[in-house]
């Protein structure tokens, strides 16, 4: 039984311009190692989609906004990295 | 031509069709042979239609939806409206409540883009500008719709213009998508509206 990685180790840009898309603006690095944290966090829970990524879905709070968000992460040249976040409304 | 049927009827069964064809962008048809061709109606070919029902018991309601007089000098959006109104008094007789018509709007508007985007072939990131909007609104009005929501915006978030992922292979599960999301909205539309 495969097991999902206990961290990413960085975001691909796709992963970023998504996340802007959801924010309208783009993000900071902070925010971007917020999602790898609650991945950290709650990576336990991820389980494998239907394309073979590990997936799991965090709740993301500010002052401003509350938002439920599916993580994606995806293995490239050894190293697992947030592949793409989204949002389904 | 619908075997059994009256004349009367069939051409109610008709109209139904001709609207959900206009108003969906399309409509699939079994062609034989296991072939689907896709039955597309022009605002013209709408307009004979109407044009020849406004003499039949549903004059009433062509009359409550808006669609007597000059249909050729109103703007299309407007037309498309008023002809939704139409095709839910075929389904009931009553006034639709602005729920149901938020719900049938937005279905009607992303299987427009749908059928749109398959034909002309739409540039991804294109059609992911497209989508994304009308697949969070349809989240807001037809929350019984969320898993097609959710297959919708999974999909979007592979698409970009930094994407990892093949182009081909995105490419080609964009068009196998669009065809399954097409029946999804179809069916759904059928279900309500009969």
């Amino acid at each position: 039984m495969p097991t999902p990685p206990a961290t990413l180790s960085n975001w691909t840009n796709h992963a970023r311009d998504e996340y802007g898309d959801i924010l309208g603006r783009p993000p900071s690095d902070q925010e971007m190692r917020q999602l790898l944290r609650l991945w950290a966090k709650y990576s336990a829970k991820a389980f494998l989609n239907a394309r073979g990524r590990w997936q799991l879905k965090v709740e993301v709070s500010s002052k401003h906004s509350h938002r439920k968000l599916w993580l994606v992460a995806g293995e490239h040249q050894g190293e697992w990295l947030l592949w793409t976040v989204f949002e389904v409304g | 031509m619908i075997l059994g049927i009256s004349p009367k009827i069939a051409e109610e069964h008709s109209l139904r069709e001709t609207l959900d064809a206009y108003l969906l962008g399309g409509e699939w048809r079994w062609a034989g042979w296991g072939c689907i061709t896709r039955l597309t109606i022009s605002r013209a070919e709408l307009q004979e239609c109407l044009t020849r029902i406004s003499e039949s018991r549903l004059a009433p309601f062509l009359e409550r939806a808006g669609l007597t007089g000059r249909l050729s000098d109103m703007p299309e959006e407007e037309l498309r409206e008023r002809a939704l109104r139409l095709r839910c008094y075929l389904a009931e007789p009553d006034d639709p409540s602005e729920a149901l018509l938020a719900r049938l709007r937005t279905i009607a508007a992303l299987s427009r883009l749908l059928f749109s985007a398959l034909e002309q072939e739409t540039n991804l990131l294109e059609l992911k500008r497209a989508l994304r909007p009308l697949q969070k609104s349809l989240a807001s009005v037809a929350p019984e719709l969320h898993p097609l929501c959710y297959s919708i915006a999974e999909h979007l978030a592979r698409i970009g213009e930094h994407s990892p992922e093949d182009p081909r292979q995105l490419r080609s599960e964009t068009t196998h998508l669009s065809i399954e999301w097409l029946n999804r909205l179809y069916a759904y539309w059928r279900a309500v509206l009969g």
